[in-house]
């Protein structure tokens, strides 16, 4: 058998014992990247909680005010089941029963109902502000998914750096033989590890992040929360495993990069890096007129969305459109940033020759990254104050 | 003083067999041609070192023999097997089987001990771990550096690095190491003492050695001394008497004008 053809088996070992070594000894790295995911999984989870325990919360409270209104129409025991037709097509039941020695009464949907035990109630008539208390439940889901969102960008961001930082290391070990499938696969168990680490101490933060949240009386849509403490299970472990898969995703770039590394050119460099001519390349044609044109267009028709669409979806599209323009931007201002550099670097060459010459270079050569850098962060911010300014005003709404 | 090789002993293929290879660099436009047409024989126990300017493409053999880079033409043999440069499967398995490099810069792995920097060749490549335990454990010994096994690269001295560089390249007996300028970063003494240790080691285990040196006071420990101009073998000579005999390398070196 040729050497070709010899498959080099995946030495998971080997791969794991490197990478509980590399974390060890690059421990900021490490901390930053399980805190980022930590943070991300322990702000989801507990809004997930709190959720659970507060949308029965308001279904009850909705029940109850429902009962008053309506003069007792559903059962007063527990235990008791009645099934409601909600216009002539959508039906739902009622389900009450005793938990910690109070009655709670749910409404869930169903898609049939028996016709001999339907009837009518004045539960089904829409509630006055029962919108902008959706609204806010979803602003405040939301939050959670940009806290979570905040937590991806560090994982990324950590690994990223983490490999840029190891280049020498990962082609000294092909060097010494290891395949690129193999220097991968410790890449691989470093964010295993960091996952699933991140993970559970999220998870943990995030039940007693709960509690207190609603014990503080702290709701996702505003009312009051039930008594008692359900953990959504189902729910919590789908967002582990998102949290894997955002880890994951955060070295599939430095994976590739695993794959494509030039022995040579790390541990022996002759030449510059070509990066700079390739990046002058990527800029060629009428690409830079995508992000104005975007802007424009959105300009436009941005008073007919506002008229057409609710608070909460018309913010929905607005940061959906924010985070388009954001990545057009950052393959836009890289030259537009060279430039400037380059301009500054002039100024101050009278003043500082030595100095400017070498920052103005340096800082051209990384303008890329420093403008995806600059633009991720304040993307970040804005969507924060998006968010505020969106909750704010429908906090107002529900107020009034 | 221009002399062929020494003849290759009976039944056996040299450990390392180059011939025609070409290796040109593109920068921009232009095409920087390095290696035109290079042929080298090392036999097996043989130790060769490598002389020439500034890019003559020294260190650049080199990559295409340890199947790091890959050659333009030509084809490169070690231990009688050809190089498959097409396939990354078996430039992993020639460089974790048949090889060990020594580089200036020592590159030892910042976050592994010595006695792991050692053991690492053989931790890829698998085997039972006694094994890998005794031999590391008697390469520490054959460079004195069994005192220092729990340290890591940055507690050593230069020197002390670049013998646990050695140390780590022969670790998996290897047929043929390439050492590039293993003496270019450390003082004269410790670069002696270095080579001294590099000697004996490959002697002892009858490994070839291809030695990359700018120095002919370091040149003068192999067994012959190859001078490369113009990307080619351009003479060599045959070391007789010893590291102290560097009359005939500065002749050699006068005579090609390097």
């Amino acid at each position: 058998m040729t050497a070709a053809a010899i498959r080099i088996p995946l030495n998971i070992g080997l791969a794991f014992r490197l990478a509980v070594r590399s974390l060890k000894h690059r421990k900021m790295i490490a901390l930053a990247t399980l805190l980022g995911v930590a943070i991300g999984v322990g702000v989801v989870n507990a809004v997930l909680i709190v959720d659970a325990n507060t949308a029965r919360g308001y279904e009850a409270e909705a029940d109850i005010e429902t009962e008053a209104a309506g003069s007792a129409q559903t059962a007063p025991t527990a235990k008791a089941a009645d099934q409601q037709q909600v216009g002539a097509k959508t039906f739902s039941i009622r389900i009450e029963r005793v938990r910690n020695g109070e009655v709670e009464k749910s409404t869930v949907p169903t898609q049939r109902g028996s016709a001999g035990r339907i009837r009518a109630t004045d539960s089904t008539r829409a509630r006055p502000g029962e919108e902008d208390y959706q609204a806010m439940r979803l602003a405040v889901r939301m939050a959670s998914l940009l806290a979570f969102f905040i937590g991806a960008v560090i994982v990324f961001y950590t690994m990223r750096y983490s490999v840029s930082t190891r280049a020498r290391e990962f082609s000294l070990m092909l060097c010494l033989g290891e395949s690129r499938r193999n220097v991968g696969a410790s890449l691989m168990a470093e964010a295993s590890l960091l996952g699933a680490l991140g993970t559970v101490v999220g998870l943990i933060a995030a039940f007693p992040a709960a509690a207190a949240l609603l014990a503080a009386g702290v709701s996702t849509n505003g009312r009051r929360p039930l008594p008692g403490f359900d953990i959504p299970w189902f729910e919590l472990s789908g967002m582990g495993l998102i949290s894997l898969a955002i880890v994951y995703l955060g070295v599939a770039s430095p994976l590739r990069e695993i794959h494509r590394l030039s022995i040579p050119d790390v541990l022996q460099p002759r030449f510059l890096s070509t990066g700079e001519r390739d990046v002058q390349m990527a800029q060629r044609g009428f690409g830079w007129l995508i992000p104005p044109m975007l802007a424009a267009g959105w300009i436009g028709m941005r008073p007919f969305m506002e008229s057409w669409l609710s608070v909460v979806y018309f913010f929905l599209f607005e940061a959906a459109f924010v985070g388009l323009l954001a990545v057009a931007t950052l393959w836009w201002l890289s030259p537009f940033l060279r430039g400037t550099i380059r301009v500054f670097e002039t100024l101050f060459r009278a003043v500082l020759p030595l100095e400017s010459f070498l920052t103005g270079r340096r800082m051209r050569l990384n303008s890329k990254r420093l403008v995806f850098s600059v633009t991720g962060v304040t993307l970040v911010f804005s969507l924060l104050t998006g968010l505020h300014d969106v909750t704010r005003a429908l906090k107002g709404e529900v107020t009034i | 003083m221009t002399d062929s090789p020494p003849a290759p002993t009976a039944d056996t293929s040299p450990a390392l067999n180059v011939a025609g290879l070409r290796k040109s660099y593109r920068l921009g436009k232009d095409s920087i041609p390095v290696l035109q047409g290079l042929s080298l024989d090392v036999q097996p126990g043989e130790m060769v070192a490598i002389m020439g300017p500034s890019g003559s493409g020294k260190t650049t053999l080199l990559n295409c023999i340890a199947a790091i880079d890959r050659p333009d033409d030509g084809a490169v043999e070690i231990a009688g097997a050809p190089i498959d440069y097409r396939s990354e499967r078996a430039r992993t398995l020639l460089r974790r089987r048949d090889i060990g490099i020594v580089f200036q810069f020592f590159n030892l792995i910042p976050m592994l001990s010595v006695r792991e920097n050692i053991a690492l060749p053989q931790q890829i490549a698998g085997g039972a771990r006694a094994e890998r335990e005794a031999r590391v454990s008697d390469l520490l010994e054959r460079v004195g550096l069994n005192a220092r096994s729990g340290h890591l690269p940055h507690q050593l001295s230069g020197g002390e690095m670049q013998l646990v560089s050695i140390a780590r390249a022969l670790v998996h007996r290897p047929a043929l190491l390439l050492a590039d300028e293993p003496t270019g970063n450390v003082n004269p003494a410790i670069g002696r003492s270095i080579l001294q240790t590099l000697r004996d080691t490959v002697r002892e285990e009858n490994t070839s050695v291809l030695l990359v040196t700018h120095s002919p006071e370091h040149a003068a420990w192999a067994d012959r001394i190859c001078f490369l101009k113009e990307g080619v073998i351009a003479g060599s000579v045959i070391q007789s008497g010893g590291p102290e005999n560097l009359a005939p390398i500065y002749a050699e070196l006068q005579r090609l004008g390097i």
